[in-house]
C-alpha cells in the first residue's frame, strides 16, 4: 500500500484528484516545508520533456514501412490513391496602399474577391462564417466568393489572430507564401515574414494541421511551428504564447514567474543581453504585465525597489543587473 | 490529447497518413520498447502497426477513439511478438528495459538538476514492467487513469496503484538526496 502522500501527488499531477483529494493534498503541503519542495520537485520531473535525442533515427522503420505498403497495394487491396503534391495556385490580388484600416470589393475575371486590410493600426473583422480576425498593422487577408460553400479558405500576408468558428463539415484554410494552415474551430496565429521567408503558425486552443508541399504537421496547444519557405526547414516546438500573441491585446501578461525567466523572455523581446548573477534576486517569484510599446528600462525600473537591485548598461544592447 | 477524429474522413489519404506517423511514431515506438529489448525488432514492430492502420483504413474512422486504438494496437504487436518467440511463458515482470535510452529529458531545471534527472531515471527502470507501463501511459502519453486502464487491459484501481509506486519510488530517491 502505497503511502497517502504518494497516492495524492500522484493523482494530482495526472489531472484525476478530485476537489476533495485536492483539498487534502493542499493539507499535506501544509504540515511541512519538505513536502511543498519535494512536491515542486516531483511536479517539475513529472513534466518534464522526454525526447529522443537527434541520433536516433528511423531508418530502417521508414524503409520497411515503405516496403510494406507496396507489396500491399501490388496485391491490390484497395484502389490506389495517387500520391498529390500540394499544388498552388496564386489568386490575382491586387493591393492597394490605404491609410485607414477598410473593407472593400475588387473585381477580376469571374472571380469576386474580397480583402480587409489594417495599415496603421490593429484591425478587428468578422467573416462571413463567424469567425473572428484580428490583422496585425499592415497584414491583409483575402477570400473569394467562392468561401464558406465546400470550404473557407483565405490569404494572408503579414499576421493575423484567428478565433474560428467551429464548423466540422468546411474545413478554415490560411494560405500562406505556399503553406496551407487547416482548422475546424481553433484559436490560433499565423504570422509571414517575407525578409526571413518564415511562416510561423502558434496554436492556443484546439487544433491545427499544418500543410506544405514537402510536410503535414498536427499542432498542439501551446505549439508553433516555423516554417522557412526557401529552405523547406521547419521547427515544430512549445512555445510561450505571450511572446507569440501579445500583440492581440497590447500587453503582455505573466502572473506567475521567477525574476530570471522574466530576464529570458525580455532578452527575447527587446533583443538584448541581461546579465544576472544574484541567483537570489533570480529565483524570487514575481508578476509581471507591460505593454508592448514599454521600454525594458521601464520594466526594470518598476522591479528595482521591490527586488532590490540596480541596473546598468553597459552598452547599447547589453545590461547588467547587480544586488544592493 | 490529440483530436484526430477532428481532421479525419472515410477516404485512405497519404497526407493523413503521414500525420499519423508524425504524431504517433515515436511514442509507438516508446511503447513497444516497454516489452522488446531489441531496437530493430521495436522498429519492425512499429512498422507493423502503421502497415496495420494503412490496410485497416475505413475502420479507423469508426473508431471513438484513435488514440487508444493506436496503443492497444501496438500492445497486441508486441506480446504476440514475444508468444511467437519465447517458448515458455513470459513472465513480463523479468524483462529489464531501459525505458530512457537514446533519450534526452529535459525539465525546467529550476528544482532538479540534469544530474537528479538520471538518478530518476533509473529509479523508474528499477519498476517492474507493468508499473512502468502506466507510468509511461499516465505522464507521457497523458493518459487519463480510464484510458490507460483501457489499453494495459487492467482495472482503473490497478494503474491508481502503479502511478501512485513509481511516484513513492521517486519521492524515495528525491528525500535521499
Amino acid at each position: 500500500m502505497q503511502d497517502i502522500f504518494s497516492l495524492l501527488a500522484a493523482k494530482v499531477l495526472s489531472g484525476e484528484a478530485t476537489l476533495e483529494e485536492k483539498k487534502q493534498f493542499q493539507q499535506l503541503l501544509l504540515q511541512d516545508d519538505e513536502n511543498i519542495l519535494l512536491f515542486q520537485k516531483l511536479k517539475e520531473y513529472w513534466q518534464a520533456d522526454v525526447s529522443y535525442t537527434k541520433d536516433k533515427k528511423f531508418n530502417h522503420f521508414e524503409e520497411q514501412l515503405q516496403k510494406q505498403i507496396k507489396t500491399v497495394t501490388k496485391k491490390k487491396l484497395f484502389v490506389q490513391s495517387r500520391f498529390n503534391p500540394i499544388v498552388y495556385k496564386v489568386a490575382a490580388i491586387v493591393f492597394f496602399v490605404i491609410s485607414c484600416s477598410l473593407f472593400y470589393f475588387y473585381q477580376t475575371n469571374t472571380k469576386q474577391l474580397y480583402t480587409f486590410s489594417a495599415q496603421q493600426s490593429v484591425a478587428d473583422y468578422l467573416l462571413a462564417d463567424g469567425t473572428k480576425v484580428k490583422l496585425n498593422k499592415n497584414s491583409t487577408i483575402t477570400y473569394n466568393a467562392g468561401f464558406g460553400k465546400k470550404k473557407r479558405i483565405v490569404e494572408l500576408t503579414g499576421e493575423a489572430f484567428f478565433e474560428v468558428k467551429k464548423d466540422p463539415d468546411k474545413a478554415f484554410v490560411v494560405r500562406a507564401l505556399g503553406t496551407e494552415t487547416v482548422v475546424l474551430g481553433t484559436t490560433f496565429n499565423v504570422k509571414t515574414d517575407p525578409t526571413m521567408n518564415t511562416v510561423t503558425t502558434t496554436l492556443v486552443e484546439g487544433s491545427v494541421r499544418f500543410d506544405t508541399k514537402n510536410t503535414t504537421l498536427m499542432l498542439h496547444p501551446n505549439e508553433e511551428v516555423v516554417y522557412n519557405t526557401s529552405t523547406n526547414a521547419y521547427k515544430l516546438q512549445k512555445t510561450d504564447l505571450q511572446y507569440n500573441t501579445a500583440w492581440t491585446i497590447g500587453r503582455y501578461i505573466y502572473p506567475d514567474i521567477t525574476f530570471g525567466q522574466l530576464i529570458h523572455k525580455l532578452e527575447d523581446i527587446y533583443k538584448m543581453e541581461i546579465n544576472i548573477s544574484d541567483k537570489t534576486i533570480a529565483n524570487k517569484y514575481i508578476s509581471a504585465s507591460f505593454m508592448t510599446d514599454q521600454t525594458v528600462e521601464e520594466i526594470l525600473s518598476a522591479f528595482e525597489d521591490q527586488l532590490k537591485f540596480r541596473y546598468q548598461f553597459r552598452d547599447k544592447n547589453s545590461i547588467n543587473i547587480i544586488g544592493r | 490529447m490529440v483530436k484526430i477524429s477532428d481532421v479525419f474522413s472515410n477516404k485512405r489519404s497519404e497526407k493523413l497518413f503521414r500525420l499519423l506517423l508524425n504524431e504517433y511514431r515515436d511514442r509507438v515506438f516508446r511503447f513497444i520498447s516497454l516489452y522488446v529489448q531489441n531496437d530493430l525488432e521495436c522498429e519492425e514492430l512499429a512498422s507493423d502497426v502503421f502497415l496495420a492502420l494503412w490496410i485497416n483504413w475505413e475502420k479507423i474512422a469508426d473508431v471513438s477513439n484513435i488514440d487508444n486504438y493506436i496503443f492497444i494496437l501496438a500492445k497486441n504487436k508486441a506480446l504476440n511478438h514475444l508468444r511467437k518467440n519465447y517458448r515458455e511463458s513470459i513472465d513480463i515482470d523479468a524483462i529489464q528495459i531501459d525505458l530512457f535510452h537514446s533519450t534526452h529529458t529535459t525539465p525546467e531545471s529550476i528544482y532538479i538538476s540534469e544530474e537528479l534527472i538520471n538518478a530518476l531515471n533509473d529509479a523508474i527502470n528499477d519498476l517492474p514492467q507493468k508499473t512502468k507501463s502506466a507510468f509511461l501511459m499516465v505522464r507521457e502519453n497523458k493518459k487519463s487513469y480510464k484510458d490507460a486502464a483501457e489499453i494495459l487491459g487492467v482495472s482503473v484501481g490497478t494503474i491508481e496503484k502503479q502511478v501512485a509506486k513509481a511516484v513513492e519510488k521517486l519521492k524515495e530517491k528525491l528525500l535521499k538526496k
